[in-house]
């Protein structure tokens, strides 16, 4: 019962909290731009404000336009709920490591559709780009995630994942895991629109893409989209912090290993978006064509982790 | 003794009934135009579908026909699995010839009694017991579908259908025959564990031949050119059941003769690992192919290539994992099977869907399509399921087998195995694999159903005649059971690979993780139940209005064209594709050619074209030289007799 | 425990080499370049200080001090100082696109893994992945050197090779004998100031380092 309710807690946690990290990374931008920047508040006050405005659709969509929001909303916080962010003992016995890739294609499949739906050009040139770049950046996930499925020998639940790789210590800091976390942060920024990637903040016709996706949205739907990359970020994060690097999360629901790993996750969320902010101020965005020359970076670095795990 | 006359008398009864109407359609092909056959056919499909039950209740469902040839007898004998395969394809095969029927191309009344056939000679195919059935089933088959694609026209492509099919008939003929005389039986029930006795070599040797004779139906790198033409060229139905029913035929005959009959006793690493190569090498042309066509159909059949490519691909990990684990094996095999299935069902959901857009709009390219989902919303709605199974979003039936096949790269057991190296190689081509195709899928469905009309055709469709939605809408319902409910289909499936393949040990041992689709399914739909509930409770307004144009208003003809859309891929991948751009004046274009056809198909066909023309130089119409060539093979003939 | 704990340690570092040669291949100026190349030099220099205080032998520390003196500060300074005084521009010259160069190098690794594969049985723990990785980076650096037409990224892809040969010697056999060691350094030295002279006089002569010029001389 307890666990459950822990379980519970963390997704909707992971949820509440994906406004302050975004929050605190565009705060540690302007920062460092010597700008004093918005709150960290500010993108919960934005949401809201989305949540209370009418929104205006394109004449030219169809029911399709107006449930992508939903399926995307929906897929972020199912996928929430399969990822370990304090407890190991993930509320849903159903976190397979591949259905969390298939989600993250159910994702940015329906946004995709979403964007073509406007039958404008910035639509179907974001689609067409995102959609490139999920080419390399899905495999190379699916291959990280993978090595640490073998890594741990726990199968390929994300919680036991969690729960076996801690338990193993420094013996789990190996060639696999170095290369897979590697490859991992890299489709950690070229999944969620980052510099080098993706400017998410921009508005440039030439060089947005995740942006231009979201053009015709506006009001609830706007709210539900932002939120949800919002919460892709912060689920990327969660597993980046929980699983390549997960000494300190609970591996039991006892109150004080929770608090432990209440501290220690909040620590590591924070180290990881203030790194986050200081990539993105130090790099500038690529050609959209010099992209997959780190992806494939990316997806070879991945497979190489596999690879030295299968043969040795 | 009552039981047994009970049980044959069942049997009996049933086998009439599937096959006897059938049979009686291919005549009565002019009735009422064609009504009757159709009637007859879609009566036998339902039969067809209850072959599971049947077999679940006839404990021995085998059965020789009382007429037999000069070569051997005719009988069935149906397992499991067979079973299984039979109702869906039959379910698949039903709601095509529905469609069918109330299509608006109006088809020549042949087509009904065509379809008979087919039926006919894929259901007996699939249950065939002997080998001379399986191979004359296997010929109507190609013969049929060759017949069927006839559209009116020049016809090119079903020759190329014919012969490519032809070469892969001839492979298929030596392997059994080969198989037949090792054995000295004709039954094919006779034949487990037939590897043993031909030895490694001519185990190889029939192995390879088998895959490649059922690959060329399959689209098994090189011989896959036939199939975009013939999707394109022929009627949409006949594609239709080319590429679900036959496939599934070609997969289940293939599966049963490798690893029931011939077995693993030998050591069949090198050339499952030479098939494996083979068929990801094929899966990935096919999904970088399918990205770049313009004709619906076309897309469909490249991805039809990819499909079963993946199928042919766990076939041949069955083989690499026979060594190394059992249960890695089950999974292999029941992922590639699955995968069959699952692709008849919304690959003939998918086709249905094109075939009703081209009927409503009268356009044949995604170029002049658009917007069909505002005219047309419920159409749009089941073919987005077709979409999300091809593309394998959870959680419908295309993700199962995909997340099945994971699973079984991924298996710890995998470690035990000498070519683990590949696995890594593997995961990261599904995973490819599976993005470029789920591109071309989104590209698909974004530019037939979304935005705006390109064409008059698209922006003002015909009404769909009454009743052709309700095999979409059937076969879309397949779709989602066959995801939400796998659990249950797959122990039944497995049950039946264990039986037939011989192994001991069942799927679920070399699964990892907890995973039930069902509940991931119900999950998702629940979460996004909740959310647009939630969304309800607030009222708020809406508006509408044009989509944003930069100030300026939007045509039909500013939007992103697919060619756009695709164009970064190509670019990436600009190595698989060649050289793009075409020349035609001072206009340039791009453009696709298969590499497969410029370099071995083209020069192939000039060197017979070359050769045939110096042989007809030694046709002189002279009397006396026909004579002396008489003369000439008539010394050389009596001299080799003498001289061996 | 402490001994798994070291494996753990080397395999990093050997791990960490190939992640920068790796990510040399798909770099596409000059610079970051140069960084790289110490960068793997750095981690060789670790990964000698732990073999030698796990082995106990000495002459890998100097090896170690070897490296981290040469490798990691001098020939960078020699690069860029090349780099300045010849004027070559800061983008590396490709023959092959990055990320076909990246999957050729992909390949470059299974294949290694694949043929090292059988020694690989007799072998501690410790010492499987090196062998593996040594043979990989080999591999790449030349590949490096096949894809690239500027000179200084030639030198580069030498100087890497160079490295993954060291990595093997020190992790599988503790080292060469400090004598050849020594040498080898030299010559790499040698190597370089040669190269550079090279290329300035390649520079001088076509106006620019990229080494397809030399093609011209076959006339």
């Amino acid at each position: 019962m307890i666990p459950t309710v822990i379980g519970i807690l963390q997704a909707v946690a992971l949820v509440l909290v994906a406004p302050l990290v975004s929050g605190i990374v565009s705060k540690t931008k302007a920062r460092m731009q010597g700008r004093g920047g918005a709150s960290v508040l500010q993108p919960y006050r934005d949401i809201r404000k989305l949540l209370g405005k009418d929104s205006t659709v394109s004449g030219s969509t169809s029911w399709l336009f107006r449930a992508v929001p939903f399926v995307c909303m929906g897929s972020m916080i199912v996928l929430a709920m399969m990822t370990p962010f304090i407890y190991t003992g993930t509320l849903a016995p159903f976190g397979d490591l591949v259905a969390v890739v298939y989600l993250f294609t159910l994702y940015r499949f329906s946004m995709v559709l979403g964007g073509l739906e406007g039958g404008s050009a910035f639509g179907g040139m974001g689609s067409s780009r995102e959609m490139m770049m999920s080419v390399l950046i899905e495999p190379a996930l699916l291959l990280a995630i993978s090595t640490l499925a073998i890594l741990s020998g726990a199968g390929t639940d994300m919680g036991d994942i969690s729960e076996s790789l801690s338990g193993m210590g420094l013996l789990a800091v190996g060639p696999a895991l170095i290369l897979a976390g590697a490859s991992f942060t890299i489709t950690l920024l070229a999944e969620n629109a980052r510099i080098p990637f993706d400017n998410p903040s921009t508005h440039l016709e030439l060089t947005m893409v995740h942006e231009a996706m979201l053009l015709e949205y506006s009001g609830r739907g706007l709210a539900m989209m932002e939120l949800s990359s919002m919460v892709r970020l912060t689920v990327f994060m969660a597993m980046l912090g929980s699983m390549f690097f997960p000494w300190g999360v609970a591996t039991t629901a006892e109150p004080v290993d929770i608090l432990v790993s209440v501290a220690v996750t909040s620590a590591k969320m924070l180290l990881m978006t203030v790194t986050l902010a200081a990539v993105e101020s130090v790099l500038c965005k690529t050609r959209l064509f010099k992209t997959p020359n780190l992806l494939t970076a990316s997806f070879m670095l991945s497979l190489m982790a596999m690879m030295s795990l299968y043969i040795l | 003794m009552v039981m047994v006359v009970e049980t044959s008398a069942l049997l009996t009864s049933y086998l009439v009934a599937m096959f006897l109407p059938p049979a009686l359609g291919m005549i009565a092909g002019r009735l009422s135009s064609g009504r009757v056959s159709y009637l007859l056919c879609s009566f036998s499909c339902i039969v067809g579908m209850m072959c599971y039950p049947v077999w679940n209740a006839v404990p021995g469902f085998t059965m020789t026909f009382p007429l037999g040839s000069a070569l051997g007898d005719y009988a069935v004998d149906v397992d499991m699995l067979t079973s299984i395969f039979v109702s869906i394809s039959s379910l698949v095969f039903l709601m095509i010839v529905v469609h069918m029927s109330h299509s608006g191309h109006g088809y020549r009344p042949a087509m009904a009694s065509m379809s008979c056939a087919l039926f006919v000679s894929c259901m007996l195919c699939m249950m065939a017991d002997t080998v001379v059935l399986v191979l004359v089933a296997w010929e109507v088959v190609s013969l049929v579908t060759f017949l069927m694609g006839d559209d009116g026209g020049e016809g090119g492509h079903r020759w190329r259908f014919l012969v490519i099919t032809h070469v892969g008939g001839m492979m298929l003929i030596c392997a059994f025959t080969y198989m037949w005389l090792v054995s000295g039986s004709q039954y094919l029930h006779d034949w487990t564990g037939l590897g043993e006795r031909m030895g490694a070599t001519a185990s190889i040797a029939v192995i390879l031949c088998l895959f490649i004779g059922f690959g060329t139906k399959l689209g098994t790198l090189p011989f896959h050119v036939w199939m975009p033409d013939m999707y394109s060229g022929s009627p949409t139905h006949t594609s239709a059941l080319l590429t679900t029913v036959c496939s599934n035929v070609a997969v289940l005959v293939l599966f049963k003769t490798v690893f029931s009959c011939v077995g693993t006793t030998h050591d069949m690493v090198v050339p499952g690992v030479a098939l494996c190569i083979l068929s990801a090498a094929t899966a990935l042309w096919g999904a970088m192919e399918s990205m770049i066509q313009r004709e619906p159909r076309r897309i469909l059949a490249y991805s039809s290539m990819e499909n079963m490519a993946l199928v042919t691909m766990c076939l041949s990990l069955g083989l690499v994992f026979s060594d190394a684990s059992e249960g890695l094996m089950a999974l292999v095999l029941l992922a590639g099977l699955l995968h069959a299935l699952n692709h008849s069902v919304f690959k003939s959901l998918m086709m249905l869907v094109v075939d009703s857009v081209e009927d409503v709009t009268g356009e044949g390219s995604i170029d002049r399509y658009g917007g069909i989902a505002c005219s047309m919303p419920a159409l749009s709605a089941v073919a987005l399921v077709g979409i999300a199974s091809l593309a394998a979003v959870p959680p419908m039936n295309g993700f199962v087998s995909e997340w099945l096949m994971l699973q079984s790269l991924l298996g710890t057991d995998v470690l035990a195995s000498d070519m683990r190296v590949l696995m890594p190689l593997l995961v990261a081509m599904v995973g490819v694999c599976g993005m470029v195709v789920a591109t071309s899928y989104a590209r698909l469905y974004g530019f037939t159903f979304l935005g705006r009309p390109r064409s008059p055709g698209a922006s003002e469709p015909r009404a769909q005649r009454r009743g052709s939605l309700v095999p979409l809408v059937v076969l879309a319902a397949s779709c989602v059971c066959m995801g939400l409910f796998a659990t249950p289909l797959m122990d039944r499936m497995s049950a039946g690979v264990t039986e037939a393949a011989g192994i001991h040990q069942g799927y679920t041992a070399a699964l990892s993780g907890t995973m039930d689709p069902l509940v991931l399914g119900l999950m998702i739909a629940g979460t996004v139940a909740v959310l647009v509930a939630a969304s309800k409770v607030v009222s708020y307004g809406k508006a509408v209005d044009d989509t944003w144009g930069c100030g300026g208003t939007l045509d039909e003809r500013m939007q992103y064209s697919s060619e756009g859309f695709s164009q970064p891929i190509v670019r990436v991948f600009h190595p698989f594709y060649g050289d793009t751009s075409r020349r035609e004046g001072d206009r340039y274009s791009t453009g696709f050619t298969e590499p497969f056809v410029k370099y071995i198909y083209a020069p192939a066909g000039r060197l017979v074209m070359v050769l045939s023309e110096r042989i007809t130089r030694i046709q002189t119409g002279n009397i006396q030289s026909y004579l002396s060539y008489i003369l000439v093979t008539l010394v050389v003939a009596l001299l080799a007799v003498r001289l061996l | 425990m402490e001994n798994a704990i070291i494996g753990n340690m080397i395999d990093l570092c050997a791990v960490m080499m190939l992640l920068t040669t790796v990510l040399a291949v798909a770099m596409t100026h000059m610079k970051p370049l140069i960084r790289l190349f110490s960068a793997q030099s750095l981690f060789l220099a670790v990964l000698a200080l732990i073999v030698a205080y796990s082995s106990g032998t000495s002459h890998i520390y100097i090896m170690c001090g070897l490296t981290l003196v040469l490798k990691v500060f001098v020939m960078p300074r020699m690069l860029w100082y090349i780099m300045d005084r010849i004027n070559v521009g800061r983008e590396v010259g490709l023959s092959l696109g990055i990320p076909g160069t990246l999957l050729a190098s992909g390949l470059m690794m299974v294949l290694s893994y694949y043929i090292t594969e059988p020694l690989l049985a007799t072998m501690h723990t410790v010492e499987r992945n090196c062998l593996a990785l040594s043979v990989s980076i080999l591999l790449i650096g030349l590949l490096m050197m096949c894809t690239r037409k500027n000179a200084i990224t030639e030198t580069i892809g030498l100087l890497m090779m160079e490295n993954g040969l060291f990595l093997g010697a020190v992790a599988l056999s503790h080292g060469m004998p400090l004598i050849v060691e020594i040498a080898a350094f030299f010559d790499v030295m040698v190597a370089v100031i040669i190269i550079g002279i090279f290329a300035h006089r390649i520079n001088r002569s076509f106006n620019s380092v990229d080494t397809s010029f030399l093609r011209r001389l076959r006339e």
